[in-house]
């Protein structure tokens, strides 16, 4: 086996998979629950704004309003049962056809969002391998049955691999184009002084409330070469977070204090990587329950303890 | 997968798509002076009220309300007067802004001093008015 293969195609035990779908399930659960409202009116937009983009090139208008809010409901009735690990073989890749639609028409008006493109990424990964072999109602239902629970293997390890290089190639994209449009003097800091005031003041002409830090920052323009270097190695500078745990923290660390950061001093918000669920792939995530049980568990041996005391 | 997410790299700077991307925001250089479009009530005083983006575009996002009034202005097959009658519609009812004209512009800002509390733009550009209606 080839060192390439002993890091790609390492072992993992189910609950590794599992973690992931349920976290990147509440994420898209939540997500669209506080989305609704707002992607409920979209069904009230002209047809003459509607520009198709991804599998919406496949309309030729706007959906019915009854077909744009039925689709929202049916989603988020699918992310929980996606997120519950319920008739998983047939609700998952449900799932990610309606979360990839549901994001791509949200897309479709005019403005491409880049704040949901990982998350959509993932689904379509845990969508398509067993990721609902614990932790899951079709795991309880196994069990009831009296079916063997399986063991540790490589097609538990290789999705949360394939996911974690998925998320860094993110990245160096989101890094290639700053160099590519606009150029290495990128990195002398003007032009992200300029981007940041020229968003706040699009928020500002727009009558919407803009960042206070990003007004203070715009007066002191030496600052911005530092972050400029510092956004550039974040984002070309993923691929170190596959180096190992050291490089991966710093990474991790690093990449959260930037999509902070751009909330601070833009009012833009990177829920996905802010959440730290678009990291998870990167860690050994099948160690939550176990540190949630000894954590809950510590909480309640005390108090038992003291009712076999008698006290 | 790999392959699919990493092919952007290929494509021209000026196309994206999703959920494939090359995640070009923020990377095209921008001036410290820029042209923005917006929508705008000017009152029979002058003044000039900002509308939110949710009055412009009927959506809550900042920038999609600033691509609806782009694309509209791009149309040019009477994009910006019907932008402009569907925000008056979301005006009606609003006493603060009775008797005030609706106003699909484009204004070029110096965007460091707007944010220093300059509100003056260098120039302004109406492309369609309105009545708000009562």
């Amino acid at each position: 086996m080839s060192a390439f293969e002993r890091w790609y195609l390492r072992s993992a035990p189910p609950e590794r998979l599992a973690m992931l779908r349920i976290l990147v399930g509440a994420f898209a659960f939540v997500y669209a629950v506080i989305r609704v409202p707002d992607l409920w009116t979209y069904s009230d937009f002209s047809a003459s704004r509607f520009r198709p983009v991804g599998i919406t090139g496949l309309l030729n208008s706007p959906l019915s309003p009854t077909m744009w809010h039925a689709l929202l409901l049916l989603a988020v009735v699918l992310y929980a049962a996606f997120l519950l690990g319920w008739r998983y073989k047939v609700v998952a890749p449900l799932t990610a056809v309606v979360l990839l639609f549901v994001t791509t028409y949200h897309d479709s008006f005019g403005q491409l969002f880049h704040t949901e493109n990982l998350m959509v990424l993932y689904v379509i990964v845990l969508a398509v391998v067993p990721a609902a072999d614990a932790l899951s109602l079709d795991r309880r239902r196994a069990d009831a049955r009296g079916a063997e629970a399986p063991g540790g293997g490589p097609q538990y390890g290789w999705p949360a691999v394939l996911m974690s290089v998925l998320c860094v190639v993110t990245y160096m994209l989101a890094g290639w184009a700053k160099v590519a449009n606009g150029g290495w003097g990128w990195v002398h800091g003007d032009v992200l002084r300029n981007q940041i005031a020229f968003d706040n003041v699009r928020k500002g002409v727009l009558g919407d409330p803009y960042s206070g830090v990003g007004v203070f920052l715009v007066r002191h323009g030496w600052v911005f070469g530092p972050i400029a270097i510092a956004a550039l190695v974040i984002e070309l500078g993923a691929p170190i977070a596959l180096l190992g745990k050291k490089w991966r923290n710093a990474w991790v660390i690093g990449a959260w204090l930037f999509h902070a950061g751009t909330v601070m001093v833009m009012y833009i918000t990177f829920p996905f990587p802010l959440s730290l669920v678009a990291f998870a792939p990167f860690f050994e995530v099948e160690q939550i329950p176990v540190w949630l049980r000894r954590t809950i568990g510590g909480w309640r041996t005390p108090r038992s303890a003291l009712a076999r005391t008698g006290g | 997968m790999l392959l699919l997410v990493a092919w952007p790299f290929t494509w021209a700077s000026r196309h994206d798509s999703f959920p494939l991307s090359n995640y070009p925001m923020f990377s095209f250089p921008r001036h410290r002076v820029e042209a923005l479009s917006s929508v705008v009530v000017q009152m029979p005083n002058g003044e000039i009220e900002r509308l939110s983006s949710k009055l412009v575009s009927g959506g809550s996002e900042t920038t999609l309300a600033s691509v609806t009034v782009i694309n509209a202005i791009n149309r040019g097959d009477g994009g910006t007067n019907e932008l402009c009658q569907q925000v008056a519609q979301r005006l009606a009812g609003k006493p603060e802004l009775q008797g005030g004209e609706v106003l699909v512009v484009t204004e070029r800002w110096d965007v460091v001093d707007f944010l220093q509390g300059d509100r003056t733009p260098e120039d302004r550009t109406v492309h369609a008015q309105c009545a708000v209606p009562a």
